[in-house]
């Protein structure tokens, strides 16, 4: 697996599990988590469990509605929405019963919720370029986690993404910048890919907002043009983008996982030449007392 | 859990967005999900299935994203003609950690679709796993997720909290586990939550010897069965019409008698074909879980019943916690699922324990008249996964973050952090 999934798993086969068989029906409830601290909270109450509820929490959905989030999600959800229940951000209901489509079809499409949640200011601007549109503010800024923020500056047929990011642990650190030096040299070698960059200063794109460099933080910026987000590709765009901190951890944490089975082979191969290295034992000749010497067969 | 502690867990959980994440890695299957909940999100076969160009010993020659190239679960299973599927645990105890690393990167990114940044998470480990192994697990997890909080509970406590919802259950982390999964059967007794480690027993019986048992069982009286399926339908059989009878003389004179109401046909497909196939399940109705009770019918080498181990167990305990561990049994895993299963223990054990308890007043000549003691055995709902729910229940509570091992006493003190696990469970529902 190299690119993670955006549609949540769980969810996913939860619903198609439970329209395919009616016999797994039962009620529910669920607290589950998934990336950017989303929390879904899943029902299915006693007398009604043809009916699945699914209640979404997102830190940052005021700035996201600020961006359209609430307009995209009443398109795609209208008819499923209800009320939003306590603590929570939505609610939408799903009927299990009477569905036109593949269930899995149906289904995806509400595991894919905080997907069409969070990348909703990316759909904003993408969709506002493709118009030609010129936006009144000029870098969007959503800080999605406690020290990490993401910055979208529209501009003339292109736009620029700037993530930043914040690895705590040293090693993280040296991993990450050897990984994002790899992305941004494979571009030279992939062509059309987006122009990749990142340094541990804030670019000049958000010098408006007046950063200050911090030493864990590392902004990486990239350059979406028309031509990567034009038409079918702006789905696959809005997969991704909005994914790249959690796909840049995964790496992370996969690449320490690869260096400590090396590390593990290398120990391994080591202790056998410690042990090749063990002086035999000294064989001593025992003699009895008249002095003749046992041999033992 | 009161209802006022029940709203503050809540919030801790909402406020900081980190349900703990609870994983058991057991022999046959992986169940994982989120604490606070009643079922794991997902039950796996603990499984991974490898690219076959990217070898362990050969990965100094690695081109591409080979290591990146393996699927988990289901999926092995499905790629195991293309792929090399390995099985990284083996009796309960992790074989091969490269394999295992691995397989957590898909249940933590891929399945459970999560940050392990953010999460505190529950492992399982069996009961007398080595220290080391131990101290290799939190290295995986602290290392290589960065996990904020770790806690490594033994399945035999878990199972002993999943049975505080069973009716009969007294609540107390003392008592006896007989945890039967697909490769081996452990009992053992808790006292206080602390496992009495000299006194465990294993039984080389399980569930995976049960469905082979019927499988040869079938084999004799049915040729109707597709070869390669064989062991699919026995396993099938097993889970769908296997009880536990209380005398198999009676049984075997029943199904004589009334072969209608007993003998049960069982419907298959061809897999390749497609045809519709059917058999006859009879005696393989009784007999499969019998191998507990009667092993002599199935192994020529293994001869005590479950019963007499049991006994045999808690007579070798300390003197003061055999009552207490009579009075508490608790089952877990899928094969203590038969119907009657709970009951058979029951009246079993209670002939040993009477019949001590009649030779005591004999010896004495009426002398000494023990307090009888009291067999129970208790049985619930989430067995299946009872070692997953009881994590799930303990990680639902305030106690919980405290009781975990943090990121930053591991930075601090390194991998043996993890050789002791404080024990918990002071929670009352």
């Amino acid at each position: 697996m190299i690119l993670l999934d955006p549609t949540n798993r769980i969810l996913f086969d939860l619903i198609v599990s439970r329209i395919k068989n009616p016999e797994e029906r039962i009620p529910c409830d669920y607290l589950m988590a998934d990336f950017d601290g989303v929390l879904y909270h899943v029902l299915s109450l006693k007398g009604q469990t043809d009916i699945l509820i699914i209640s979404i929490s997102i830190k940052i959905y005021d700035d996201l509605c600020k961006y359209g989030a609430d307009s995209i999600l009443h398109n795609l959800y209208g008819e499923n929405i209800i009320e939003t229940e306590r603590g929570y951000n939505m609610t939408i209901q799903i009927p299990l019963t009477g569905i036109k489509v593949a269930p899995e079809k149906y289904a995806s499409k509400f595991a894919r919720l905080k997907r069409n949640l969070f990348s909703a200011p990316f759909r904003y601007v993408f969709e506002g370029i493709a118009k030609g549109e010129t936006f009144k503010e000029p870098v969007f800024q959503i800080t999605y986690r406690e020290d990490e923020s993401f910055f979208i500056v529209p501009g003339q047929g292109q736009c620029t993404i700037i993530f930043s990011m914040c690895f705590k642990d040293m090693g993280d650190q040296v991993l990450s910048r050897v990984f994002l030096q790899e992305f941004a040299n494979t571009q030279k070698a992939v062509r059309n890919a987006p122009p990749v960059t990142f340094s541990p200063n804030p670019p000049r794109e958000i010098s408006s907002l007046r950063l200050s460099p911090k030493p864990e933080i590392t902004y990486i910026s990239l350059v979406l043009f028309q031509r990567h987000i034009d038409g079918p590709k702006k789905a696959t765009a809005l997969d991704l983008v909005p994914m790249i901190r959690n796909y840049l951890h995964y790496h992370i944490k996969c690449t320490k996982a690869y260096i400590h089975i090396r590390m593990r082979a290398r120990a391994e191969s080591l202790l056998k030449i410690l042990n090749r290295a063990k002086p035999e034992p000294i064989k001593k000749v025992r003699k009895t007392i008249s002095g003749r010497t046992f041999r033992q067969k | 859990m009161t209802h006022r502690s029940r709203q503050t867990y809540d919030h801790l959980v909402v406020s900081t967005r980190r349900p703990p994440v609870i994983i058991d890695t057991g022999t046959g299957y992986t169940k994982m999900g989120y604490g606070g909940n009643i079922h794991p999100s997902y039950i796996v076969p603990t499984a991974i299935a490898v690219n076959p160009s990217h070898d362990q010993k050969a990965a100094v020659k690695k081109k591409g994203a080979e290591d990146l190239d393996f699927f988990i679960g289901e999926e092995a299973i499905e790629r195991s003609k293309t792929y090399a599927v390995h099985y990284p645990v083996r009796h309960a105890q992790v074989e091969n950690w490269d394999d295992m690393e691995h397989f957590l990167e898909q249940v933590i990114f891929k399945y459970l679709h999560c940050e392990p940044e953010d999460h505190y998470f529950l492992m399982t480990e069996p009961p007398l796993n080595a220290p080391e192994n131990r101290e290799y697990l939190a290295e995986i997890m602290f290392e290589s997720f960065n996990v904020p909080g770790l806690y490594i509970a033994v399945q035999a406590v878990l199972a002993l909290a999943a049975s505080f919802t069973a009716k009969k259950s007294r609540k107390t982390l003392t008592g006896t586990v007989v945890d039967s999964g697909a490769g081996v059967t452990h009992i053992v007794p808790v006292a206080d939550g602390y496992v009495i480690g000299s006194c465990i027993k294993h039984i080389p019986i399980a569930g995976r010897d049960i469905s082979y048992f019927i499988q040869s069982l079938l084999r004799d009286h049915e040729t109707t069965i597709p070869p390669e399926d064989s062991l699919e339908v026995a396993e099938r059989i097993k889970e769908q019409y296997c009880y536990v009878s209380p005398n198999i003389a009676k049984e075997f004179d029943k199904y004589e008698k009334e072969p209608e109401k007993w003998v049960v046909t069982y419907e298959g497909l061809h897999k390749k074909t497609g045809r519709k196939w059917s058999c006859e399940v009879g005696h393989e109705r009784f007999l499969g879980p019998e191998v507990f009770f009667n092993p002599q019918i199935f192994s020529s080498d293994y001869l005590t019943p479950l019963p007499e181990i049991v006994d045999t167990m808690i007579q070798n305990t300390p003197i003061d916690v055999r009552r207490p561990l009579y009075q508490n049994i608790v089952l877990s895993g899928g094969s203590t699922l038969y119907h009657n299963y709970a009951k058979r223990l029951e009246r079993d054990l209670k002939k040993f324990v009477d019949a001590r308890i009649e030779k005591t007043i004999e010896l004495s000549q009426g002398r000494l008249i023990p307090a009888p003691i009291e067999v129970n055995v208790v049985s619930h709902k989430l067995q299946r996964y009872a070692v997953w729910f009881g994590g799930s229940m303990l990680a639902h509570t305030e106690e919980f973050f405290k009781v975990c091992h943090t990121k930053q006493q591991y930075d601090e003190q390194g991998p043996s952090i993890a050789r002791h696990n404080p024990v918990f469970g002071g929670i009352t529902i």
